[in-house]
């Protein structure tokens, strides 16, 4: 029996580089949604309406709060079951990333658009800007510098997070080592290489993302 | 059962943490490099691999090591528990996100109070536990509890190597009754209940300290 | 080596050099103050003079030279050998602890009110009993006028009372000498009275003072001797009359000149 079996890792890199770039796929997808629901919400969280603020607020609360796995499980296997329809395991991963990040999203998104003195949209107004023309040549502009680094942040986590979808069945790059380890029997070599996998995920967009944050600096 | 492998692995990440913390701010070029790369590694890889790296991967690592140190016969899966697994993975990812934060919270104090600290005869030692180390302490509160939070969560994760803690159960409780969207939706919210109350105390402990200042 | 004579100065000093990195900070300095003098610094910010006084009580560590303190090397130890090498931490702590430095930002600690402040040090450097350090502490607070602010915290103090706190944390641990480095700089100019004022009446009860200033009346009329640094090394050494009106160096004349009509 070999100590450190370095010709196994170097055999099944491959299939698990393929995994990796399932990890990358998924995690774009998701922070793409989440940001969509993400504004949305954070909007809400702005809104007149008390109703649609203590709503928005709650989501937000729950989001935060709720497990990844749990929220998973609950989905995959509870909602489904509650509403007699099979999810496909790469929608209800993907659902479920986007729907957790969602939560941090639109609380980012608020702290951004907040940080934009209300000065600023007065003399829009005053011009005759309308609410969405001010949010969109104003508002948001601005608001994107301040948020790109907690965004960058959240990408790094849901990278990691996204390791969580095995569960749905989704063959990513922790099923993937799973499944060999399993088979394999060499659990310490296969989940060394899958971490080094994602060590090199993660350091890499912290890197872009000090790389971009840095850049932003200059700019203002 | 969640409650207390958060418990117990935040507080070894505290202790271990606070070391790595030092050894990161170190003049000297090795044990600095060495913590910034725990660090690195511990806060880049995901809590689910540490997990099945630490309960499949450690039994299989040792007993290839044990026999080559002389030692046989020892069952080290016996003792690599889904508990006990589950603390080491906590304890080995929180200590560096918590490194981090007491560094922050140390470099966070102006270099001028060490300094009047040791003109008045100060240890370096008696400086960082009288002057440094008290009003780090309310620096590093507010994200120790987020951190506290994350650490509650992630605990759900020990479930699938098999920890008795909430999901598990859940999860018997489905095979039991069969009702599986009303046993997750009462695990989600007894977890809701968990991480909000502990984000609420959070909360009231840093404006409470505001309030001193 | 430590026998104490009356001659014995409080502090001597001879050819001490300071870099950081390329930059020569002091190139030399040697000078001694006499017990019970009153000696100030004057000279360009960034000519050195905070360097020394930070070097003297091994806050910033030499690069050469040799500092006495009442006869004491400071920093230094002698080997069996007679070869000179880095003196025990702990005798470095306890020479620090005989020499009281004032700083230009206070320094005082935002954790602990007024009193505590003063008694900290002689609790844990000093090890005296809690009420012994208040009474001493209550003392040196009364001294600098603000005991009814004892229960306050620094943050809100004004700079000058702040100030006048600092100095007491330094004399409550009964220190050969003070130190005081711009201790006024960072002040409004209406604060500042109030803080010469302390130092004026230190002076005046005999302590040993070495005081790196930019307030050349206190210079001029409090002080036993002036020293004006320049570019690392002392360009002059005077009484204060002779410094303010006879100066020896003409470099001497060219600082006071901006400084005297800003």
């Amino acid at each position: 029996m070999e100590f450190f079996d370095v010709k196994l890792i170097w055999g099944q890199s491959g299939y698990l580089a393929v995994g990796a770039t399932y990890t990358l796929g998924l995690t774009f997808l998701s922070m793409f949604i989440g940001m969509a629901i993400g504004i949305i919400i954070s909007l809400g969280r702005m809104a007149k309406n008390f109703l649609v603020r203590a709503l928005a607020s709650a989501y937000v609360d729950v989001m935060r709060g709720i497990p990844l796995l749990v929220l998973i499980i609950w989905f995959y296997f509870g909602f489904s079951m509650l509403i007699d329809y099979e999810f496909s395991p790469l929608f209800a991963g993907v659902a479920c990333l986007s729907l957790k990040y969602s939560g941090y999203l639109a609380e980012t998104f608020r702290a951004g658009i907040q940080a934009i003195e209300i000065g600023q949209s007065e003399a829009a107004f005053s011009l005759g800007f309308s609410k969405i023309q001010n949010l969109r040549r104003i508002v948001l502009p601005q608001a994107l510098r301040i948020v790109i680094p907690p965004i960058g942040n959240s990408f790094v986590s849901m990278l990691q997070d996204s390791s969580m979808v095995m569960l749905v069945g989704i063959w990513e790059l922790m099923k993937r080592g799973n499944s060999v380890a399993n088979s394999t029997l060499k659990p310490f070599e296969i989940y060394t290489t899958v971490g080094i996998f994602y060590l090199i995920m993660t350091i890499s967009a912290s890197r872009i993302n000090r790389y971009l944050e840095g850049r932003l600096k200059l700019i203002r | 059962m969640t409650l207390k492998v958060s418990l117990l692995s935040m507080f070894l990440a505290m202790a271990i943490g606070l070391p790595l913390a030092f050894l990161r701010m170190s003049k000297h070029f090795v044990p600095r490099e060495a913590a910034v790369v725990y660090i690195e590694v511990s806060r880049g890889m995901p809590i689910l691999v540490i997990i099945f790296w630490v309960y499949w991967g450690f039994p299989e690592i040792a007993n290839q090591l044990l026999p080559l140190l002389g030692i046989k016969g020892v069952l080290v899966s016996k003792y690599m528990t889904g508990f006990v697994s589950g603390v080491i993975a906590l304890t080995l990812k929180y200590a560096g996100y918590l490194a981090e934060i007491f560094r922050a919270g140390i470099e966070a104090i102006k270099m001028g109070q060490t300094e009047a600290a040791y003109s008045l005869g100060f240890s370096k030692v008696q400086t960082m536990r009288r002057i440094v180390l008290p009003q780090a302490f309310r620096v590093i509160i507010p994200p120790t509890g987020n951190a506290f939070v994350g650490a509650l969560q992630d605990s759900a994760l020990v479930s699938i190597i098999g920890v008795n803690d909430l999901m598990r159960q859940a999860q018997l409780a489905v095979a039991d009754l069969y009702r599986p969207f009303e046993v997750f939706t009462a695990v989600a919210v007894l977890y809701l209940a968990m991480t909000i109350t502990t984000s609420k105390i959070n909360d009231y402990i840093e404006r409470k300290k505001m309030v001193i200042e | 080596m430590t026998e104490q004579t009356m001659e014995t100065p409080m502090i001597r000093v001879k050819d001490l050099c300071k870099s950081f990195g390329d930059l020569e900070v002091l190139k030399g300095i040697s000078m001694e103050v006499k017990k019970g003098e009153v000696v100030c610094i004057i000279g360009a910010s960034g000519s050195g003079k905070s360097t020394f006084l930070r070097c003297l009580n091994y806050m910033e560590i030499p690069d050469s030279g040799k500092i006495y303190i009442d006869g004491e090397p400071m920093g230094l130890r002698k080997t069996k050998h007679g070869k000179w090498v880095k003196a025990h931490s702990k005798d470095i702590y306890r020479m620090r602890a005989e020499m009281g430095m004032v700083f230009q930002l206070f320094n005082l600690w935002p954790h602990k009110n007024v009193l505590q402040n003063v008694t900290e040090a002689l609790l844990i450097v000093r090890k005296m009993k809690k009420l012994e350090a208040i009474e001493a502490a209550e003392y040196f607070l009364d001294k600098v006028g603000l005991i009814d602010k004892k229960g306050e915290k620094p943050a809100h103090l004004s700079g000058g009372q702040q100030q006048r706190v600092a100095i007491a944390r330094a004399l409550a641990m009964r220190p050969k000498i003070m130190m005081f480095d711009e201790a006024t700089s960072a002040l409004d100019p209406q604060l500042v009275g109030e803080v010469l004022e302390v130092m004026e009446e230190l002076a005046k009860e005999g302590m040993t003072m070495l005081v790196v200033t930019h307030e050349m009346g206190f210079a001029r009329h409090v002080s036993d001797r002036v020293i004006f640094i320049d570019e690392g090394v002392i360009a002059e050494e005077n009484t204060p009359e002779g410094i303010f009106t006879n100066q020896k160096n003409p470099r001497t004349k060219v600082f006071l000149s901006k400084v005297l009509h800003m």
